[in-house]
Order: C-alpha cells, then sequence, then structure tokens
C-alpha cells in the first residue's frame, strides 16, 4: 500500500508541466511600459478625464453556472446617452470564463457592442485576469487574438496609464523593476501628473475580511516591492478586480489609493460573498487630483451620471 | 545587524548554560523567487525539542527572527506555538506573525506521518503606505516518509510557510532529509512554492530553494 501511494506521487508530479516564474513574467530585457501609446481627445475638452470601468464579467460563465447573471442592455443605454463623455474604456481583467474558442468570439462581439455604443475609436484597455490564460489556453493565445500585450503603458494628457500582468497572483521582479524605471522616466519625459494602475489581482485589502485575503497578491513582497514602486512613481490610483464582492478602498497612502471593483455580473450567494452586478464611470479631475467613482447597478433602468447608486470620492 | 547578532549569541550561550541538551547549528541557502531573483542566505539556530531561536539573514535583502515553543504532551501529540518577524531593507517592508499549530508525529515501524493543523496571524506592514495589512487564516502541515533512527525523509507541504514569515496563501511543497551520528545532524531541505491560479495543466512555481544545515548538540 505505501508503494502504490508513493508510485502515484510520483506519478502525479512527472505528469504536471512545471514552469518557473520568469518564464511567464520575464521581460528579456525589454521595458513594456516606455514608449506608452497615446490616447487623444478633442482639444477643447476640460480637465477631467472620464472612464467606463469593468471587471471579472466571465462572458460565457452562464454556460456553466446558471447562478450568474448579467444584463449588459442596461450599460449600453448608458453608453448610448454619454457616449460624448466616455474618453475610454478600462477592462480590468477576467472579462471571459475560460480561454476557450467560444470564449474568445463572446469577447469580439462585446468588444464591438462597446464600440458601436460609443465610438469606433475609442480606446479599450484590456488587462489580463487569472481566467484569460484558462482551461488550454495561454497568455500568448488571449494577447494573439486581441491584439495587444499583457503589460502596456499609455499617456493620457496629464495622466499615465500603466497595465500590469497580475494573472498569476504574483507580479515577478523584472515587472517592478519595470514599472519603477518607467514611472521615473516617463513623468521626466512627458510631464505628467498622474498614474492609473490596472492590474487585476488587488495588491491588498485591510480590515478583517478575509476572503480579501485570499483574492490580493499572495506574497507581502511582491505587495511591498509595488506599494514601494508606486509611491515613488507619484500620485497613483490603482484599479483592481478579482474579488467579485470588491467595493473596497484601500488608502495606501495620501496619494496612492486603491479601489477593488465589484464584478459586472451578479450571482446570489448565501453569506452575500458575491457581486450583484456592477458598472462605474470614474472620473479623474487633472487640475485637482480629485477621483470620482460612480457606480451602477446593471438591472437599474434607464440608469443617468447623475444618479449612481454609489458615489466615492477621494484625491490623489 | 551587529547588534541583532550579538543578541542571539547571548541568547544562545545563556541558552546552552540553561539547557544540558542544547542543539545549536547553522545553514546555508540558496533561493531564487520571483522578488529577489537570486537570494543567498545563513541561518543560526538553538533549541531542542521544546523550543528554538533563529535568526535568518540574506545580507540586504532581508532578515528573520523566529522562536518556537513547543509542548508535547505525550509520545506523539504536539502543540507549537511560534513566533516570527521578517524585514525586508529594500522593500522597506515585513510582517510579524504568530501561529498555533497541534498535532502528532505519528511513526509505524519506519513510516512517519506528521501534520499540523493550526490558525496564523500575521501583520505586514510598508513604510510606503500608511496602512497595515492584517491577514488570520487557518493553516496546516503534511509530512510523508520515512524516519528511523538517526535518518529521516519527508515529503511535506504546507499550505502557508509553516516556519517561515512572508505570509502568502499559497502552496509550499518540499523534500527535507536528516541524516544524523552521534550528537551531530545534518539537514538538507529543498521546497518549491507555487505561484497561484494555474487553471491549466502548467504548475507555475515563484520560488525555489534550497538550504543545507548542520547541528550539534553542545
Amino acid at each position: 500500500m505505501r508503494k502504490m501511494y508513493l508510485l502515484l506521487l510520483i506519478t502525479m508530479l512527472i505528469s504536471c508541466d512545471i514552469a518557473i516564474f520568469d518564464e511567464k513574467l520575464s521581460l528579456n530585457g525589454e521595458n513594456p511600459f516606455l514608449n506608452p501609446m497615446e490616447i487623444t481627445r478633442d482639444a477643447d475638452e476640460d480637465d477631467t478625464l472620464s472612464f467606463i470601468v469593468l471587471t471579472d464579467a466571465h462572458l460565457n460563465r452562464e454556460y456553466r453556472d446558471s447562478g450568474i447573471h448579467r444584463n449588459e442592455d442596461n450599460l449600453f443605454y448608458f453608453l448610448d446617452q454619454n457616449k460624448d463623455d466616455i474618453d475610454a474604456i478600462l477592462l480590468l481583467g477576467d472579462m471571459i470564463d475560460d480561454g476557450e474558442e467560444m470564449d474568445y468570439e463572446r469577447m469580439h462581439v462585446f468588444l464591438d457592442d462597446l464600440r458601436s455604443h460609443t465610438r469606433e475609436d475609442i480606446q479599450i484597455i484590456y488587462a489580463l485576469g487569472n481566467h484569460e490564460p484558462n482551461k488550454g489556453s495561454t497568455e500568448e493565445d488571449w494577447e494573439k487574438e486581441f491584439d495587444i500585450s499583457s503589460m502596456e503603458a499609455f499617456i493620457f494628457e496629464d495622466t499615465m496609464i500603466y497595465k500590469l500582468n497580475s494573472a498569476y497572483r504574483i507580479f515577478g521582479s523584472d515587472q517592478i523593476n519595470a514599472l519603477e524605471y518607467a514611472m521615473r522616466e516617463n513623468s521626466e519625459k512627458y510631464g505628467t501628473r498622474y498614474n492609473f494602475v490596472i492590474t487585476h489581482v488587488p495588491l491588498g485589502a485591510k480590515g478583517l475580511d478575509q476572503s480579501l485575503f485570499e483574492f490580493t497578491i499572495a506574497d507581502a513582497d511582491e505587495r511591498n516591492a509595488m506599494l514601494k514602486t508606486i509611491a515613488e512613481g507619484g500620485s497613483t490610483f490603482t484599479l483592481s478586480g478579482h474579488h467579485h464582492k470588491g467595493e473596497v478602498l484601500n488608502s495606501w497612502s495620501a496619494h496612492h489609493k486603491e479601489y477593488i471593483f465589484p464584478a459586472f455580473h451578479g450571482r446570489e450567494v448565501i453569506g452575500d460573498l458575491e457581486s450583484e452586478g456592477w458598472y462605474h464611470l470614474v472620473t479623474l479631475d487633472q487640475g485637482t487630483g480629485e477621483v470620482t467613482i460612480k457606480a451602477y447597478q446593471i438591472d437599474s433602468d434607464n440608469p443617468s451620471p447623475d444618479d449612481p447608486e454609489r458615489k466615492i470620492t477621494f484625491s490623489i | 545587524m551587529k547588534r541583532v547578532v550579538s543578541y542571539c549569541v547571548a541568547i544562545f550561550i545563556l541558552l546552552s548554560s540553561l539547557n544540558a541538551s542544547l542543539m545549536v547549528g547553522g545553514g546555508f541557502a540558496l533561493r531564487y523567487d520571483s522578488v529577489f531573483k537570486d537570494a543567498y542566505e545563513i541561518d543560526l539556530h538553538a533549541g531542542d525539542e521544546s523550543y528554538e531561536v533563529g535568526l535568518l539573514s540574506a545580507f540586504d535583502k532581508y532578515i528573520r527572527l523566529s522562536g518556537r515553543y513547543t509542548f508535547i504532551p505525550n509520545r506523539t501529540m504536539r502543540m507549537d506555538l511560534f513566533s516570527s518577524y521578517y524585514h525586508a531593507f529594500p522593500l522597506a517592508g515585513g510582517t510579524g506573525s504568530l501561529s498555533f499549530n497541534i498535532g502528532q508525529d505519528i511513526n509505524l515501524s519506519g513510516f512517519a506521518f506528521n501534520y499540523r493543523i493550526g490558525v496564523i496571524a500575521g501583520l505586514n506592514y510598508s513604510l510606503y503606505s500608511d496602512e497595515l495589512h492584517f491577514s488570520f487564516s487557518p493553516n496546516i502541515l503534511l509530512e510523508i516518509g520515512y524516519a528511523i533512527q538517526d535518518f529521516s525523509l519527508l515529503l511535506y507541504a504546507t499550505g502557508e510557510r509553516f516556519y517561515e514569515t512572508t505570509f502568502q496563501s499559497v502552496p509550499i511543497i518540499g523534500l527535507k532529509t536528516e541524516i544524523g551520528f552521534s550528537d551531530q545532524r545534518i539537514c538538507l531541505d529543498c521546497y518549491v512554492k507555487l505561484a497561484d491560479y494555474m487553471e491549466g495543466p502548467t504548475i507555475l512555481l515563484s520560488d525555489i530553494a534550497m538550504r543545507v544545515s548542520y547541528e550539534v548538540e553542545l
């Protein structure tokens, strides 16, 4: 019996495909956060940037989980009514449930819908979540499918937007060092004053809700390395998802705030541990550094920007 | 750093004067991890079956102080209280943790099965943040293998790093062997830490380490 257990264990170990972190997170000497892509808008716009923020849509999960509830029509109605005021769309990851072909197809339809209800050339920044490289798909498959990279930088007037890869719940030293260098260089080169950092997995969470503990960056050293990098990088708002219930504001410092956004899909579960389904309008006043997050519940008919279910305001 | 080492040496001397069967030891480890890349550790520790104090240093990268007290109510039962403090210099942050675990060390004609179940609480801090990050979670350690008089070979897995401090919530799997002769012992411990969220067939490792240590009874 003991020999059988040992044999079973060895068989399990040798049948696994094992990779070391730098096979997925090595940058091979390149820095993806330099030479940011520029986002433009009409010259007569005011100082305020406006973003639609979605996370954890898990498109097609309804085929595997009957408890999922999603209502895209109210989001599209909102976009139709406010398309001129939306500068870009931020997708914080886990927009699909598995990396299968039907999920990629579904995501392309969703992206087309977002563009048709705003502008054809609207910038959509799509971050890698842990579900995108899932069930046989890979990060490379996802990048090729949507013609994007898991780590990118954008410059939008006075604001830099850094999209990070946290799909494996770690960042890796290459990515952290690249971000640190880029934050310093880009700020000097372009004179930007604010940073948005987009990461699917949150940096951390305060308080006694230990469900958050399991849904944030796993290693305290990784978290501290990122907090130091961001603190030295200037005024920063970190946008994250992954937790689903979310609705957590981390005030890391006077000039660094993180908000864990709730999931776009709703799901009823005992214990109020899941989201009711939300989308958000996030604005940054580049004159004052004030960030406003307005939350809209997916089942609210005729949503108006002036009538959100929830509103949070803070400065960075 | 010099003061810390001096205090530890003083503690070791004090313990050796109190305990006739004190084991003191030191070790060297190589680590390759996702934050520090290459890290070289040295450690000093002293204790016996009931307690142990330790100092681990990776030079300019991080340092860890730890203490363990084990209550042995009978031949197999064990109750551990473990405390540690860890600080990473370039990251300007660290963790203090306290854990309590209960379990057994079982040996059936050489087949060894050790387990601990408990809770661990820790406070992560960063000098670049105003917020502390408190974590509290259950913890489990399983060791299975072969152990006879002066030799053991154990495969282990833990949901947290049981006797370490960086307080992560991902599995660590290791293989360790101990060889004892007269009043000395050599230990070799190799472990890997898994990065999280591998839904596909690939297991991603975020940390690999190998530690060699030598202990002698004073």
